[in-house]
C-alpha cells in the first residue's frame, strides 16, 4: 500500500515544486515598464501557477490512493533494474564519450549496452550491427541532409 | 465547386514523378514504423524534420501526410495480429481484429480494415475539400481573441476529455507549455527561462522533446518491463479475401464509420480516440450479431478503423485553416510549416495553393498505394516484426541521437533528449499522456502571442474574451469540458469514499 502511494506522491511533488519555481523564476524575466500590463512574464506566470495547482491537486490524489497507473498497480510486477541500468548507461557513456572520440564510435558503444539491456547475447554482433547502422545514419543525415556531424576517430578516416 | 478545380490543380502537382516517388517513399516508411509497436508517425516526422532545409515545402509535406497515413495502416495490422495497438485510436480494432485473427479470420480482418481505411481515407479527403474553404471564409472574421479561444479549446480538449485522468493531462500540457516557453520572447526580446545557458535561448527544439518522449522515453520504458517477454505474433492463416457476407457486413460500417470519424476530426477539438470508440458501440449496437461482438465481429474492425482514418484526414482541415494542431503528428507538421517560414491560417489556402492543394491531392494518392501496398505485401510488413527487440531498439536510440546531435552538435541537446526522455519514462508509468506536451509546446507560443495581440487591441481589458461572442462561445464549451470530467471524478470519489467504510481489507 506504501508503495502504489509513495511514488505518485513524490511525482505531485515534484510538478508542485516546478510550478512554485516556474512562479520564482518569472520574477527574473525582466520587464520594461512599456510592457508593464501583458508583459513577457505574464503568460509564464499563469503556467507556473496552474502547474502548481495542478501539483497540489494531485497531491490529494495520490495520497487518496485513487492515482491509478502502471506504477501502482498491484498486479504489475516491479521494474526490472537490470535492463534499465543497461540502457540508461549506455545513454550516459554516449553523452560522455561522443565529443571525444565522435558520433559512430560513441554510439555503437551505446548500441552494443542497448542491446545488451535488451538481451542480446552475442556483444560482438551487437558491436558489428551498431557500427554499421551508426556508419549509415552518419551518412545518412551528414550527407542527404547536409546536417554537420563533428569529426571523430572514425569520422576523420573517411 | 472551387475546392475541387483547386483539388485539380493539387492533383498536377503531386503526381509529378517526385512527389509521386516522395509519396511512395512515405507510406512505405509509415507502414514499416506503423507495424513496430511503440513508433509512431510523430516520432518520424520529427526525425525528418531536417528534410525541411533541402527540399521544397510542397515534397516534404506530401512525404510527412504519406508517413501519417501509411502508419496508420501498419498500426492496424499490428493491432490484429500482434494485439498490442500502438495507439490510443487503434485499441478497438485490437479488441476484435485479434480475436478474428485468433479465430484464423486474420486476413479478412486485415483486409476489412485496409478497404474501410480507403474508403475513409477518400471520403475525408472529399470532406476536406468541401469543407476548407467554407472555414477559411470564416476564420477570416476571426480576431486574435477568438483565436486564443480557439486554442484553448484545442488544449482542453487534447488534454482533459481524452486521457485517463484530467488532472494529470492538464499537467501535461503545462510542462508542454512551460517547454514552448523557454527561450527569447519574440515581442520584447526578452529571454526566458534560459538560466543563462547560451543554447536555450533559441528555445528546445521540438525534435529533442518529440524524440525524448516518444523514442528515448519508449524505450526506457520497455527496458523495464523487458522480462514480461515478447507479444506473439499470430501467424495470417486461410485466405485473405473477405467473403460475400463480410461485404455485406462491412461495407455500411466503413461509411458510419467515416461519417462519425470525419467531423469529429474536423472540429478544433481533435482527437481519434472519440470517433473510434463511438463507432465501436453504434455498430455493437446496430448489429445483427451483437453477440459475436468481443468474439471478432468485422463490423467491430470496419467501423473504427473507418472511423480512425477519416478523423485523421479531418485533422487537416483545423491545420491547414486555423493553423491549429489537434494531434501530436499534426503538431509537428505546424512545426514543419514554421520552418519554412509559413504560417498556416486562413491566408494559406490563397497563398500557398500548389503547397495546400498538392497536400490534400497527396492524401487521395497515399491512400490508393497504401491500399495496393499493404494488401498483398502484408505478410512481408509482418516480418518486420521480427527484428529481435535488441537490435531494433538500439538501433532507434541510434537514430534518436543522430537526429539530435545532428542538428546542433551539441551535448547540452543530447543531455536534455535523454533528460526528457527520463521525463517520459516517468510519464509513461505513471500514465501522463504524452501528446499534450508536444501541442502544449509547439501551439504555446502561438496562443500567448494571439492573447497578448488580444489584449494590445483591447488596451488590457480581459472582457473581449467574453463579450466577443465567438470567443465567449467557444471558452464556454472549453470551460465544460473542463468542468464536466472533473465533476465526475469528484462525484465519483465522493461515492467511493461513503462506500469505503463498508469495504473491508
Amino acid at each position: 500500500m506504501l508503495r502504489a502511494r509513495l511514488g505518485p506522491v513524490v511525482v505531485a511533488l515534484v510538478v508542485l515544486v516546478t510550478g512554485i519555481g516556474v512562479v520564482w523564476a518569472t520574477t527574473l524575466i525582466n520587464v520594461s515598464p512599456a510592457y508593464a500590463r501583458i508583459g513577457p512574464n505574464v503568460f509564464p506566470r499563469i503556467v507556473g501557477g496552474a502547474l502548481a495547482v495542478f501539483g497540489l491537486l494531485l497531491l490529494i490524489t495520490a495520497i487518496n490512493g485513487r492515482w491509478q497507473c502502471e506504477a501502482t498497480d498491484p498486479d504489475e510486477p516491479r521494474p526490472d533494474l537490470g535492463p534499465l541500468l543497461w540502457v540508461g548507461g549506455g545513454l550516459v557513456l554516449n553523452l560522455l564519450l561522443i565529443k571525444a572520440i565522435g558520433f559512430i564510435l560513441s554510439s555503437t558503444l551505446m548500441y552494443v549496452c542497448i542491446a545488451k539491456g535488451f538481451g542480446a547475447r552475442r556483444w560482438w554482433l551487437a558491436a558489428l550491427i551498431g557500427f554499421a547502422l551508426a556508419l549509415l545514419a552518419y551518412y545518412g543525415f551528414a550527407r542527404l541532409l547536409g546536417l554537420r556531424m563533428g569529426g571523430g576517430l572514425i569520422e576523420d578516416l573517411i | 465547386m472551387d475546392g475541387f478545380v483547386s483539388l485539380a490543380h493539387g492533383f498536377s502537382v503531386a503526381l509529378t514523378a517526385m512527389n509521386l516517388l516522395w509519396s511512395v517513399v512515405g507510406v512505405t516508411l509509415g507502414t514499416a514504423i506503423g507495424v513496430l509497436p511503440g513508433l509512431g508517425p510523430a516520432l518520424t516526422i520529427a526525425l525528418l524534420l531536417p528534410i525541411t532545409f533541402q527540399v521544397e515545402p510542397a515534397a516534404a509535406f506530401i512525404l510527412f501526410a504519406s508517413i501519417y497515413f501509411g502508419a496508420m495502416f501498419g498500426g492496424s495490422t499490428t493491432s490484429i495480429l500482434i494485439n498490442t495497438p500502438g495507439e490510443s485510436a487503434t485499441i478497438v480494432t485490437a479488441l476484435e481484429g485479434h480475436k478474428m485473427a485468433k479465430a484464423g479470420r486474420g486476413g479478412p480482418a486485415l483486409a476489412t480494415a485496409a478497404i474501410g481505411s480507403f474508403v475513409a481515407g477518400t471520403i475525408g479527403v472529399v470532406g476536406i475539400t468541401l469543407l476548407a474553404p467554407v472555414i477559411v471564409r470564416l476564420a477570416l472574421s476571426f480576431a486574435p481573441a477568438d483565436y486564443f479561444a480557439l486554442m484553448v479549446l484545442a488544449f482542453v480538449t487534447v488534454s482533459a476529455v481524452l486521457g485517463t485522468s484530467v488532472l494529470r493531462g492538464l499537467s501535461a500540457l503545462a510542462v508542454g507549455l512551460l517547454i514552448g516557453l523557454v527561450g527569447v520572447d519574440l515581442q520584447t526580446g526578452q529571454a526566458r527561462f534560459t538560466f543563462g545557458q547560451m543554447s536555450l535561448l533559441d528555445g528546445i527544439d521540438v525534435v529533442i522533446v518529440c524524440v525524448g518522449l516518444f523514442a528515448v522515453g519508449e524505450t526506457l520504458h520497455l527496458a523495464a518491463r523487458y522480462r514480461r517477454g515478447q507479444d506473439e505474433i499470430v501467424p495470417i492463416k486461410g485466405s485473405l479475401w473477405m467473403t460475400a457476407s463480410d461485404w455485406a457486413r462491412s461495407w455500411k460500417a466503413w461509411l458510419r464509420g467515416a461519417a462519425i470519424g470525419f467531423p469529429i476530426g474536423a472540429m478544433p477539438a481533435g482527437g481519434a480516440e472519440i470517433p473510434t470508440f463511438l463507432s465501436y458501440f453504434i455498430e455493437k449496437r446496430l448489429s445483427k450479431k451483437p453477440e459475436e461482438f468481443g468474439k471478432g465481429a468485422i463490423e467491430g474492425v470496419a467501423g473504427p478503423e473507418a472511423a480512425n482514418n477519416a478523423s485523421a484526414a479531418g485533422v487537416f482541415v483545423p491545420l491547414l485553416t486555423l493553423g491549429l494542431p489537434t494531434s501530436a503528428t499534426a503538431a509537428i507538421m505546424l512545426s514543419a510549416f514554421q520552418s519554412y517560414g509559413i504560417n498556416p491560417g486562413p491566408q494559406l489556402l490563397s497563398s500557398q495553393p500548389d503547397l495546400v492543394w498538392g497536400l490534400i491531392a497527396s492524401l487521395y494518392i497515399g491512400n490508393v498505394m497504401l491500399l495496393i501496398l499493404n494488401l498483398p505485401l502484408v505478410g512481408l510488413w509482418v516480418q518486420i516484426l521480427k527484428i529481435p527487440a535488441p537490435y531494433l531498439y538500439a538501433g532507434i536510440l541510434v537514430f534518436a541521437t543522430i537526429g539530435t546531435y545532428g542538428i546542433s552538435r551539441s551535448v547540452f541537446d543530447l543531455g536534455l533528449l535523454y533528460g526528457i526522455g527520463l521525463m517520459g519514462f516517468f510519464m509513461r508509468r505513471y500514465d501522463f499522456p504524452t501528446s499534450p506536451v508536444i501541442i502544449g509546446m509547439i501551439l504555446g507560443p502561438f496562443a500567448e502571442q494571439q492573447f497578448r495581440r488580444a489584449m494590445t487591441i483591447s488596451q488590457g481589458d480581459l472582457s473581449v474574451f467574453y463579450t466577443r461572442p465567438i470567443a465567449g462561445t467557444i471558452l464556454a464549451i472549453a470551460a465544460l469540458a473542463i468542468l464536466v470530467p472533473i465533476g465526475l471524478e469528484v462525484a465519483k470519489a465522493v461515492r467511493a469514499a461513503r462506500a469505503r467504510p463498508k469495504r473491508t481489507g
